[in-house]
């Protein structure tokens, strides 16, 4: 059709007329009329669903229940597994590790005594609860083993990971009560010597050792004690003294004279009874955000070693920092400090011997650490029962089952020297070894004394009695001996002769 | 129809009201029936969907217009219509002097079908039509100039308001 035809109507009229005209679908509003209503049932449903979803209470909800179940699974994790995983792997995860540096092998001694001779060198401090002692025993340790000469620097290496069978120590036979010597005597260094140290075993020996610890310390013929409760008794080698001290963390015993702390002050007794004050810690910043307790270990030349443990054990990180102060208590030092956010716990005991600070942790460990500062070096992680001892280049101590052990300054090695548990202490008196064998950890009769010759390897037994010593403390030519309820005993080497202190 | 009837109980009237102006005015865009159709029953399902509260009569025209086009103009986007060409309408029931107007119209561009439509036919002003088409008036203006113009050159008298 040719526009030009329609010249004379009028376009826009036709235009309206062709709309109008168009062939509209005459079902077109049925159909759209059935598509509405399966719309409107569709939104219907769907508005139902969602009355019902925003019904139901917020606990019921799927997507709320996965949220709870993941909160729980955290919060479990965060209680329970993250702890343990951090413990289990806490000698290999600790930063002081990271941090640990060789130490210098000469064995310079600052005041020319060795250690085990030297007098004013405390032997022991701070106590263990039962339960920990129990955890110790039960819990399947991974022994970290190195190997001789290794050392640890810049947290690239690692000791070397073993997880090793358990093996059952040698059978223990004791004697009957009446004391007589017809067991043969446990077996001595060079003898037998025994597998490296597992420490998986009950040490209820020790748990019952550790409960029953008094603070004691000697020096030369002075000893200071302080039984369970009780103030502090002082020989001054001929003089009994009733210092009316009580309440003391630590003791650290010289001659003529003691040093003790408690409530984090330190203090110098003179004469057995005038107490001087020489420092209060107690104000100052030892421990990051943290109460603290102060233990006097060691004294040195012009010098006094102290530690200071948290006295908040339920927290997560539990720091603790080494220090010296000069005996005038004026000027100190802090040598080492360790946040303990994955170390194994607070300082159990510290020893010092030449050059070379050693101590062990509550979670088990060795370290050790310059005595003039510096960084800790981790040695082993064996656990100990108080006190261990410094002989020439080896550590020895108790195991979790209270035999006598030993490992290297390095921390190499590892042996059990004796092939009985001990039910006490290990007192170190020159090149012997003192310690207590009986038929059990709280038998009062049928325990002798035995002592182990450490360059001879022999052991043999050195006083036959009925006393149930419990601590053992060397000092010049004698030990020290206190019995469970803290009687306080002198038993000399030279002429064996065993007295009541007073 | 009863749940349409609980949902929006003026849908059969909006739908009676309004259907033939939409599928007009979808077909002054897509020039096809069918398409028009299609679109028509998305713009008023869309109105049972949205359900949207009207001021008043032209309100409401406006809106199914203006959602109408859109529609169109989202049906000529899609990926099936870009790559085909849609068969012309059949449109030889109609007298010949209508079906020559009404493809010349169809013949115009979008825009200059939509004014000449929405002016013509629907009787909108061009500030009306610029609202509707959210443009200015003087846009409006010069696509219904432009397409008076091709129509006069294609249909003699074309749309001149003073013809």
């Amino acid at each position: 059709m040719k526009p030009d035809a329609f010249d004379q109507i009028d376009n826009r009229e036709t235009y309206r007329a062709a709309m109008d005209h168009l062939s509209l679908p005459q079902d077109f509003e049925r159909r759209t009329l059935e598509l509405a209503e399966q719309k409107a049932a569709q939104l219907q449903e769907r508005q139902a669903a969602r009355d019902a979803w925003k019904a139901k209470p917020l606990y019921r909800r799927p997507a709320a229940q996965v949220c709870f179940a993941l909160l729980f699974v955290f919060v479990l994790s965060t209680l329970f597994i993250l702890p343990m995983g951090l413990n289990e792997s806490a000698p290999m995860a600790t930063p002081e590790m990271a941090r640990m540096e060789a130490l210098p092998d000469t064995q310079e001694e600052l005041d020319g005594t060795s250690f085990y001779s030297a007098p004013g060198v405390e032997l022991y401090s701070g106590k263990i609860t039962p339960e920990k002692s129990a955890n110790d025993a039960t819990e399947n340790r991974k022994e970290f083993t190195q190997e001789a000469g290794d050392q640890l620097d810049g947290g690239t290496a690692e000791p070397k990971e073993e997880q090793s069978a358990l093996e059952s120590g040698p059978s223990v036979e004791y004697r009957s009560a009446g004391g007589s010597s017809e067991v043969p005597p446990p077996a001595a260094r060079g003898v037998k010597p025994q597998a490296p140290v597992q420490n998986d075993a009950m040490p209820l020996i020790g748990a019952a050792l550790r409960l029953e610890a008094p603070l004691a310390s000697a020096s030369g013929s002075a000893f200071g004690y302080q039984p369970g409760g009780k103030t502090i008794q002082f020989w001054n080698g001929s003089v009994l003294t009733d210092t009316g001290i009580a309440g003391a963390d630590s003791l650290l015993a010289a001659p003529d004279s003691f040093y003790y702390t408690a409530a984090n002050k330190l203090y110098h007794v003179t004469n057995g009874k005038n107490a001087a004050l020489l420092r209060d810690f107690s104000s100052e910043a030892l421990l990051p955000n943290q109460k603290f307790t102060v233990h006097l270990f060691g004294r040195s030349g012009a010098y006094l070693y102290l530690y200071a443990n948290s006295s908040e054990p339920w927290k997560e990180t539990l720091p603790y920092t080494i220090l010296r102060v000069s005996t005038d208590g004026k000027t100190e030092k802090i040598l080492f400090s360790a946040d303990g956010k994955t170390a194994g716990g607070t300082v159990s005991q510290a020893v010092l011997s030449g050059n070379t600070l050693y101590y062990s942790l509550s979670g088990g460990g060795f370290y050790a650490l310059n005595a003039n500062g510096g960084v800790a070096r981790w040695l082993s992680s064996n656990t100990t029962a108080e006190p261990f001892y410094v002989w020439k280049n080896e550590l020895l101590y108790l195991d979790a089952e209270n035999y006598l052990c030993s490992i290297q300054t390095d921390g190499s090695g590892g042996e059990r020297l004796t092939g009985e548990a001990a039910i006490s202490n290990i007192a170190l008196l020159g090149d012997v070894v003192y310690f207590m064998l009986g038929p059990d950890a709280h038998s009062t009769e049928g325990n002798s004394l035995y002592a182990l010759d450490l360059n001879r390897g022999a052991i043999s037994q050195v006083w036959d009695g009925a006393e149930d010593f419990r601590r053992l403390y060397p000092a010049s030519d004698h030990l020290f001996l206190t019995t469970s309820d803290g009687t306080a005993y002198r038993y000399s080497i030279s002429t064996k002769e065993l007295k009541q202190l007073g | 129809m009863e749940k349409l009837e609980q949902a929006f109980p003026e849908f059969p009237e909006l739908l009676q009201k309004y259907s033939a102006m939409v599928l007009r005015v979808a077909f002054a865009n897509v020039k096809n029936m069918q398409d028009a159709q299609d679109i028509a029953q998305d713009v008023f399902l869309s109105v049972l969907t949205k359900q949207p509260q009207f001021e008043s009569e032209e309100h409401e025209k406006a809106w199914l217009i203006r959602v109408t086009i859109n529609r169109c103009r989202n049906h000529a986007k899609s990926f099936w219509n870009k790559r085909t060409e849609g068969l012309s309408e059949d449109l030889s029931y109609m007298p010949k002097e209508e079906t020559g107007v009404l493809e010349e119209v169809l013949k115009l561009p979008k825009n200059y079908r939509n004014a000449i439509h929405l002016y013509y036919y629907e009787g909108y002003s061009i500030n009306e039509i610029a609202d509707l088409l959210h443009k200015k008036p003087a846009t409006v203006g010069t696509w219904l100039a432009r397409g008076r113009t091709a129509l006069k050159s294609a249909l003699k008298g074309g749309f001149d308001d003073e013809a």
